[in-house]
């Protein structure tokens, strides 16, 4: 099922649809989940809870509108659960995260951001998400987001300079 | 600024990270599964707690009840917040205030949750340890604390109790008598001990100890000690070693006696939990698992041994290991601050569900189980004889739709040879809906 007949039948759906939207979302989700997580395990949990999240509340999925950007907003909020949840209950520093599949450089790099900023960086530079499903994921006017994009993609900017010094070679030649 | 290639950069540093494929289907499927099948349960748990706050309302606790329970509400998983109960109830003393908020229980087990606040200074922490505290009719405790609010300086406390018996209705009194806080934890202390340079203790460098005259030890040469009744321990203050930063002890002496390395400590701080251990690790860095034990024991003025607890001897057996590519290292924690006081109240606990019991006669080695117990909060079982290794014994709750709940944490709690284990998941248990129950391989019948 393309994206967009999805966009009309996730609402009346069932199992079926869901399994489409899986095929279709479950992956970039993943990857959208483990940027803010920095933990594939913890990742693979949020995406799990996501589409449950978004199976049983279907009937409040409003027909048409952009599936992606609900799901994607869906993820962003289980993520940030997660993380509150974590230091609630364990008082574990966010910088406590364990991936292998980032290098120690961008780790480091990426923990100086707010798991927040992180999802923004990421929905617009590698989800390449318009500013109108930014507003939609993120709850904010286009805005308030561009302006907190420019803020993080700065100081992941900068950090990058710091932990990595390909990035700062680069940044010197500019 | 160079938009673009600023966006370059960061796109390039993220399309490194590549993470595998995931099947994500079988999962969620899995679980849509499993939440349908704990829908009518909830619903029912719903309308209890429903029913309860209409009862609070009329008795006009609410305006006061409410804020603290839905406080705790905001950090306990949802399927916890189904069971617990409402508490409230407070006790202050020394400046400080302890409140239980919520408990839950069934007739055996019970969970509090509960508040420490400092009203006047800082001895409220998120080190904070509950030292000395008792909820009558139970025995077996564990506190852990789950949340601390800088602001407020209150720190948020889950203590569980088991061994309880026929708690349902009960009124409990739940006391704290003193508490420890502002921990210091020394871990990956380098000991600058070459194991080298460690010669063996002649007879005149060890003195006898007397098994049966020590407040404790443990590991797991402990019990060949106990069985020898007199051990040689290494004679007391024949040197000072500190340790780096550590100001609550040092080790006090050092030797191989009978082949096994013995490093005696000196304790000679205030703090009244003071403790630690000592590793060995290899040349990766890595910990390296080998038999060791440790025996408290004091001495008088003649060097004799006595009862006492100024000195811990720790004893490993290293003969099998190079002692060129291993390194001693140690573990040791202190309090800073050990408060007294007398904080304590009594409530009413009411179970969390229905609960039903299944007589059965299933034999161990060394124990009986004689009865079943499956109720929201998990499985008991209940036997008599002695059971040492209750992680040994697995348990599943097989549910009529066919699907199986396992349990991630035991306790167990033997008395007068009557054994009591409990088999508790994170997830609460739908009691109408358990079919049977499987003990170590063992399918019991859940009567109905």
């Amino acid at each position: 099922m393309e994206a967009r007949e999805l966009d009309y039948a996730f609402t009346a759906g069932g199992e079926y649809e869901l399994h489409c939207a899986i095929e279709l979302y479950g992956q970039p989700l993943l990857r959208y989940c483990h940027n803010i997580l920095c933990d594939y395990f913890e990742a693979q949990d949020a995406v799990q809870i996501t589409f449950i999240k978004a199976y049983n509340k279907r009937k409040s999925f409003k027909n048409g509108t952009s599936l992606s950007a609900w799901l994607y907003r869906i993820a962003y909020t289980t993520c940030i659960d997660s993380l509150r949840k974590k230091k609630l209950l364990f008082f574990v520093q966010q910088t406590n995260t364990d991936s292998k599949f980032i290098s120690d450089d961008l780790k480091e790099a990426l923990m100086t951001l707010s798991p927040a900023e992180r999802a923004l960086v990421f929905s617009r530079v590698i989800d390449e998400k318009s500013y109108a499903d930014l507003e939609a994921i993120y709850n904010a006017s286009a805005t308030t987001l561009r302006k907190r994009y420019e803020r993080a993609k700065t100081k992941l900017l900068k950090a990058l300079k710091e932990t990595n010094s390909y990035y700062a070679r680069l940044e010197e030649r500019k | 600024m160079n938009y673009e290639y600023d966006e370059n950069i960061i796109k390039n540093a993220l399309s490194t990270v590549e993470i595998p494929e995931y099947n994500i289907i079988p999962e969620v499927d899995k679980k849509i599964k499993e939440q349908k099948s704990h829908m009518n349960f909830k619903r029912i748990v719903a309308a209890v707690l429903a029913v309860c706050l209409c009862l609070m309302f009329s008795v006009g606790l609410v305006a006061a009840a409410i804020p603290n329970f839905k406080k705790l509400l905001f950090f306990v998983a949802s399927d916890i917040a189904l069971m617990l109960q409402p508490v409230e109830i407070s006790s202050e003393d020394n400046g400080i205030k302890m409140e239980v908020v919520a408990a839950m229980n069934d007739d055996e087990m019970a969970v509090i949750y509960l508040t420490m606040q400092d009203l006047t200074g800082n001895r409220i922490d998120k080190t904070l340890d509950i030292y000395d505290y008792s909820l009558t009719g139970m025995h077996a405790f564990n506190c852990q604390i789950v949340n601390y609010d800088e602001i407020t300086k209150t720190a948020t406390l889950r203590m569980q109790a088991n061994g309880g018996e026929k708690l349902d209705g009960k009124k409990v009194k739940f006391r704290i008598d003193s508490f420890l806080s502002d921990k210091l934890i020394f871990d990956a202390v380098e000991t600058g001990i070459n194991l080298l340079d460690i010669a063996s203790a002649n007879v005149s460098q060890t003195v006898p100890l007397d098994m049966n005259n020590i407040p404790g030890g443990g590991g797991s040469l402990f019990e060949e000690f106990k069985e020898q009744g007199i051990v040689k321990v290494l004679k007391a203050d024949q040197m000072k070693h500190s340790l780096p930063g550590i100001e609550f002890m040092y080790i006090s002496n050092i030797g191989y006696i009978d082949g096994r390395l013995h490093i005696q400590t000196k304790w000679v701080g205030e703090g009244i939990d003071d403790h630690g251990y000592f590793y060995f690790v290899n040349t990766a860095g890595d910990k390296i698992n080998i038999s060791a034990s440790n025996i408290y024991f004091g001495t008088d003025e003649s060097g004799d041994t006595k009862y006492g607890n100024d000195y811990v001897e720790y004893i490993f057996d290293v003969n099998n290991l190079n002692l060129n590519e291993i390194k001693l290292m140690g573990f040791f924690v202190s309090n800073g601050n050990y408060t007294t006081g007398n904080w304590e109240v009594a409530f009413k606990i009411q179970s969390v569900g229905q609960q039903k019991q299944t007589d059965c006669n299933i034999k161990f080695d060394t124990w009986t189980v004689t009865s079943i117990s499956v109720s929201p909060m998990g499985i008991t079982l209940t036997g008599s004889g002695e059971n040492k290794e209750p992680q040994s014994i697995t348990v599943s709750a097989n549910m009529t739709d066919g699907s199986v709940q396992t349990f991630e944490s035991v306790r167990s709690f033997s008395d007068n040879g009557k054994v009591k284990i409990k088999f508790t998941s994170s997830l609460p248990l739908d009691v109408s809906k358990v079919q049977s129950v499987t003990v170590d391989g063992i399918e019991i019948n859940n009567k109905n």
